[in-house]
């Protein structure tokens, strides 16, 4: 017998050597991951085999016994056992007094030779053992702590911390009931342990051992207290202390209890005292800070400003007495004392905090004529001044501050400074009464540095032959220059953000006013054209840095231009009636018109002064094509002219995009007048019409092959883009580009099945502008040309043509038909007596039901499950009289409604319940809200062929993937679609659906019938409200699965 | 792989589908997996970036986020270096669960670099607005808006961590991330793989509409 004993040990060694070894290569990372694999697999059977807790145990006894031996277990070894002992606490298995006491040995004897991370789980551990284990009494659990917080203290408190985190968290491993009454148990201890933190905090150094850790953990505790808190139950004397403490030794664990005291927003009025004191103390912590404080408080100091300004603002200001003029001066003096960009950064997103706090409320301030605006504005004011004058000097400002980490990839370090700083400035320019001094404080700025900018053309020289033009600079001059045109950059770019909060002055309609304004924009009219003529872009330079400076200038003040169209049109109609105003903006809009047009040129080799240009007449000309012909503006005819010699193909890769938003702008003006839209467009497609006229050739090209395919996808997409740029317009001008573009369509019909299943790309490109002309050339096509489109669409489109296409593994394959699913959505998307619509009803439906729903049955990643689903949907929702033609009368009548066409509506919502069993959430989701959107606007759950059907299945479907927690990012979506689908259906209730679930032979295998009967005890309750049936069934669905956990072992 | 190219564990936590796998797929293979399957356990990646100061690898441990399919669980954590916490921009749900992820990460891992990253920042129906993310402010996050669809901020997480890790703030990505060597996921034992088929098996099992009966109607 003896002789065996010794063997298990031996072998009990053994094991623990190779469990040892198997957890060090888990971890190592030079082990292979094949092998890793194989490890896993054996360490996680280990883990929940029912066992495996003995072994556990059994190790840590011998480790009791072999104490004095120094016979160390691996840290990974000691915490892997600790998961098995959690498994069996957790799951209720094993001896749970046994596991207690060993844990608590552990804990007190091996505290000092295990790392943090085993230390953290076994307090865990003992936690989670109070929580389970009903035999524990807690008042003895409690005693032990509190006297380990004499004897131990660091211990005590760290045990503390996590009882804390732990003890009262709604966890699946104890019921509902359990849980609160874990929480109130907590709270019952609250007062004790505050008082015991607030001895610890106040004690001298020496009277502690190890006074720093101690301290360190006294106020972990304090923070996971109070974050753990709704109330605030602390003594004032504790909250002077804890800032006294802060203040003294800049702690950041203090400043941790001080942020999470911030944090706290709905509390209840009697805990107002303490949070207003807190709020006070916060003011003489930012009014003492140094800069020589460490990164990490300053950050932490930040954030709690974040806090208190996102979330106190309001209550500050209710409290009597509340020094705002403090906490804002010490803010202000707090930002420009940073000494990092993102310190800066983080200190403007504050300000903005701030500003648009002060701009929500100032409407209800206007209300009760109070005028406190005006006592911020001091601060605010000096504010816009330092950021304008930062601007200014932005390169200089920033290389004294500690450069950011973090940047966007289009974006560098000066970039995103200018951008944060003009972002809260032109914040600031919306608040009325800073709008003019900023505006003013920028011009003045403004004025010397275009002065400069102007003298630079002085550096122009022209070589002895006259073939270039250069600029004589020498290191110095580049120096100045560089610096003058990258503040100048800096505040155009000021300019163009906030010129029309302020140019814009609603309170001061004066005819003096809108002439100073006028003469500003001038200036800025006139610098643009001064820049189209100089065109320091094209002037050699021997500094490719200079360079792009000089064309960053360019294009802000083109931005600037761009900008103020609002402004422009806005004047327009303000001045509506004043004839001489209204002509002064009419001109200068024709002016700058006149002086944009030339620069949109195909030999303007910089895409990127042409684009900016482009963007400018985009804004401009609708604001001048009521009252002024483009026959009258020689500009615009020699734009015309130079897009109609335009020889794109030539040179597709680079001017295309140009060549497309010159012809964009053009039709703004052009379409106004038929005759010539048509002749425009006619020649602008000429190379489409031709490939359009003799389809045969286009597969059949000997020479240059792939040009002609290139031209049809090129100038098909134009098309689309040119249909797609008067969505906006009226029916005249669609008229004119309908019939200019009428021949194109009917041929592009044609074409279609031409191409079809011969090229995928054509395919999708064609489909698309049949959908779009479809969506914005609806009335203007007509019935017949729709009808013919309609018919050869389903010719291509056809049953089997689908199903061939959609078996093809490339996902490409299947974009033409996504893109002609999204076609059939606009068409089912008529109201449910259009002829057109119902004519292709059953085509469309028998496409769903036989072609793409199998499909999608057969593999669910298929792309084009979204446009099917879409589809379906609104197939559903615009004809959803093609399946119940009952009317008021019927209901009047108490009569019922028959359903339609009864077998295409259960498989149509076959298909959507079928996505409820997948695991797409994205999906899953959209489809639940489609339900319930059929609901709403149809009433889909009240009609008896969904009860009869559909409802039982549907909401077993809903509750199994809630039990089973596989969609929890829709939890919510599902809870409320159940409380409908239930609370509109007489012949259910909630009781009556979970009695029959729980009745399922599939839940009786893991749920007994003790539990089965404490759960409709617990939660059969029909709540009439969405937030209490949500409550019970997430308590439900907890205690379902805590019993299902625990009983199955 | 070169035995002197600096590696680090990295622990990739957060509620279940909030696109942690798809994260770290669009990194492997640069395509953006539609398709929703939950992770079993925990599936190892090497993820290897050039550095302006030389290679760096990050093994990733993308972690099941559904409990059911937890495996080792805080296991996984041992011996992490640095960490990124996902949640759903889309669900609130998946953000109020960020604290316990947090609580659960610093006792296994103290004092490493964690970044929070709120994914799904593409979709038109964001419910999490910028604003009142504020979680990673109280603990000294690093926090991204991610779109693992769009591309959005892709690198931006590996970029900081890899600055906190190396300690250089200024250190930079300076060539396309390369294809990794071929998967190889460590997975949960064939019971546990039995399980999660068991589960689905039970959800497809459900009575869907009974339309048999109709078949007259046609």
């Amino acid at each position: 017998m003896k002789d065996k004993s010794y063997l298990f040990e031996f072998e009990f060694i053994d094991f623990m050597e190779d469990l040892a070894k198997a957890l060090a290569d888990y971890h190592d990372p030079r082990i292979d991951l094949v092998h890793k694999q194989h490890l896993h697999e054996q360490l996680n059977r280990f883990l929940i085999d029912p066992n495996s807790w003995q072994i556990a145990l059994a190790t840590f006894q011998q480790q009791q016994q072999q104490q004095h031996q120094n016979v160390v277990l691996s840290p990974l070894l000691i915490y892997f056992l600790l998961q098995v002992l959690e498994h069996s606490i957790r799951h209720r298995y094993g001896d749970q007094q046994q596991i207690r006491q060993i844990l608590l040995w552990l804990f007190l004897h091996l505290f000092d030779a295990i790392p943090v991370f085993v230390r953290s789980k076994l307090c865990l551990l003992i936690v989670q053992i109070v929580r389970c284990d009903i035999q524990w009494p807690f008042d003895e659990y409690f005693q032990t702590c509190y006297h380990l917080m004499e004897t131990q203290p660091f211990l005590g408190l760290l045990l503390l911390t996590t009882t804390i985190e732990e003890l009262g968290q709604l966890n699946e491993d104890c019921t509902i009931k359990r849980c609160n009454q874990l929480k109130t148990i907590l709270n019952q201890h609250v007062p004790h342990i505050l008082q015991i933190i607030h001895v610890l905090i106040n004690k001298q150094d020496h009277e502690l051992k190890d006074a720093l850790l101690i301290k360190q953990q006294v106020l972990k505790c304090l923070d996971r207290l109070i974050n753990r808190l709704s109330i605030l139950p602390l003594p004032s004397q504790l909250i002077n202390d804890l800032f006294q403490y802060a203040l003294s030794t800049w702690s950041i664990d203090a400043l941790n209890c001080i942020h999470e005291l911030i944090l706290k927003q709905h509390l209840p009025r009697q805990y107002d005292a303490i949070l207003h004191a807190s709020l006070r103390h916060v003011i003489q912590l930012i009014l003492i800070v140094e800069q020589n404080l460490s990164a990490t408080i300053i950050n932490k100091l930040t954030e709690i400003l974040h806090s208190l300004f996102n979330l106190h603002l309001k209550r500050c200001e209710s409290i009597e007495n509340f020094p705002m003029f403090e906490l804002l001066t010490g803010f202000y003096k707090f930002t420009l004392q940073q000494t990092t960009q993102d310190g800066f950064y983080a200190c403007l997103d504050i300000w903005s905090i701030f500003i648009e706090y002060i701009k929500t409320n100032d409407e209800i301030r206007i209300m009760n004529k109070e005028n406190s605006l005006e006592k911020y504005s001091q601060v605010l004011s000096s504010l816009s001044q330092e950021l304008i004058h930062r601007i200014h000097n932005g390169q200089t400002i920033i290389n004294n501050l500690e450069e950011t980490t973090d940047l966007n990839d289009s974006e560098t370090a000066i970039d995103r400074y200018i951008r944060e700083s003009v972002d809260i400035l032109s914040k600031l320019a919306d608040i009325p009464i800073l709008s003019s001094n900023i505006l003013n404080l920028l011009v003045t700025l403004l004025q010397p540095d275009i002065e400069k900018y102007k003298s630079m053309q002085k550096l122009i020289q022209t070589s002895p032959d006259s073939s270039q033009q250069y600029l004589l600079i020498n290191d110095e001059s580049m120096r100045v220059c560089s610096q003058v045109l990258n503040s100048l950059n800096y505040l155009l770019y000021t300019f163009s953000r906030i010129a029309n909060s302020c140019l814009l002055d609603n309170n001061n309609q004066q005819q003096s006013h809108f002439q100073t304004r006028l003469t500003l924009v001038h200036q800025f009219v006139q610098l643009i054209i001064y820049i189209i003529h100089i065109r320091f872009d094209l002037i050699h330079c021997s500094s490719k840095q200079l360079q792009n400076e000089f064309i960053n200038v360019q294009t802000r003040a083109f931005e600037c231009v761009n900008n103020l169209s609002q402004w422009l049109s806005q004047m327009l109609v303000l001045h509506n009636s004043n004839q001489d105003n209204r002509r002064l903006i009419q001109e200068l809009i024709a002016h700058i018109i006149d002086n944009c047009a030339p620069l949109i040129d195909s030999n303007n080799y910089d895409k990127s002064i042409s684009i900016s240009v482009g963007s400018i007449l985009s804004s401009l000309i609708p604001l001048t094509r009521q009252h002024m012909s483009f026959n009258e503006m020689n500009s615009i005819k020699h734009l015309i002219h130079r897009i109609l010699s335009w020889n794109v193909m030539s040179n597709l890769k680079t001017n295309f995009q140009l060549y497309k938003l010159s012809i964009k702008i053009v039709l703004l003006l052009i379409l106004t007048e038929q005759q010539s839209a048509e002749h425009f467009l006619r020649t602008i497609f000429q190379p489409l019409n031709i490939i359009l006229s003799e389809p045969t050739t286009f597969f059949n090209q000997q020479q240059e092959p792939g040009s002609l395919r290139r031209t049809f996808l090129e100038y098909t997409i134009l098309l689309t883009e040119v249909i797609e740029s008067i969505r906006t317009e009226n029916n005249k001008i669609r008229q004119h580009l309908f019939s200019s573009i009428q021949h194109l369509i009917i041929n592009l019909n044609l074409f279609l099945s031409v191409i079809i299943n011969r090229d995928t790309e054509c395919e999708t490109v064609l489909i698309s502008l049949l959908l779009t002309c479809f969506e914005i050339l609806r009335t203007q096509m007509g019935t017949e040309l729709i009808n013919t489109i309609l018919q050869t669409s389903f010719s291509v489109f056809n049953i089997e043509n689908i199903r061939n296409v959609l078996r093809e593994p490339k996902p490409t394959a299947h974009t033409a038909v996504s893109r002609f699913l999204e076609f059939l959505s606009i068409l089912v998307n008529e109201p449910g007596n259009s002829k057109l619509a119902q004519r292709f009803l059953p085509t469309i439906i028998e496409l769903c039901t036989t072609a793409l729903y199998p499909a999608i049955c057969e593999n669910f990643a298929l792309d084009i499950r979204e446009n099917y689903y879409k589809l379906v949907h609104n197939l559903l929702i615009n004809n959803w009289r093609y399946f119940f033609k009952g009317n008021v009368l019927t209901t009047l009548n108490g009569d019922t409604e028959t359903t339609a066409n009864e077998h295409s509506f259960i498989q149509l919502m076959e298909s959507i319940a079928w996505s409820f069993s997948q695991s797409d959430i994205e999906q899953f989701r959209t489809n639940l809200s489609s339900c319930n959107e059929l609901q709403l606007k149809c009433g889909l759950y009240t009609k008896s062929i969904f009860h009869q059907h559909m409802s039982q299945a549907l909401l077993s479907l809903l509750l199994t993937v809630l039990l089973v927690r596989s969609h929890e990012l829709c939890r919510d979506d599902i809870i409320s679609t159940l409380f409908y689908i239930l609370t509109n259906d007489k012949t259910n209730n909630f009781v009556y659906f979970i009695q029959n679930y729980l009745e399922q032979s599939n839940i009786k295998i893991v749920l007994s019938d003790k539990y089965k009967h404490a759960l409709l005890e617990n939660y059969g309750r029909n709540e009439t409200d969405l937030p209490s049936f949500a409550e019970n069934l997430n308590n439900f669905i907890h205690d379902y699965r805590h019993h299902t956990t625990t009983s199955s072992l | 792989m070169a035995t002197n190219i600096p590696e680090f564990k990295l622990v990739l936590v957060g509620d279940g589908g909030v696109g942690k796998t798809t994260f770290v797929k669009r990194h492997l293979t640069g395509e953006f997996e539609k398709r929703y399957e939950a992770t079993v356990g925990v599936s190892v990646h090497p993820l290897r970036f050039h550095t302006s100061l030389g290679e760096i690898i990050f093994d990733v441990w993308d972690t099941a986020g559904q409990e059911k399919f937890g495996g080792l669980r805080d296991g996984y954590y041992i011996g992490g270096q640095c960490a990124i916490l996902m949640f759903d921009v889309t669900s609130r749900i998946t953000y109020r669960n960020v604290p316990n992820w947090h609580k659960d990460l610093v006792r296994v891992c103290e004092n490493i670099p964690m970044v929070l990253c709120g994914n799904k920042v593409d979709v038109k129906d964001r419910k999490l607005k910028a604003k009142s993310i504020t979680f990673h402010r109280r603990n000294n996050m690093q926090y991204y808006d991610l779109s693992a669809r769009s591309n959005y901020n892709f690198e931006k997480p590996f970029l900081w961590l890899a600055r906190k890790l190396s300690g250089n703030e200024h250190l930079q990505f300076v060539a396309p991330v390369s294809l990794p060597p071929p998967d190889a996921g460590i997975f949960l034992d064939v019971e546990d793989i039995k399980a999660r088929e068991r589960l689905i098996d039970h959800i497809m099992t459900q009575p869907l509409p009974d339309y048999d009966q109709d078949d007259d109607d046609l």
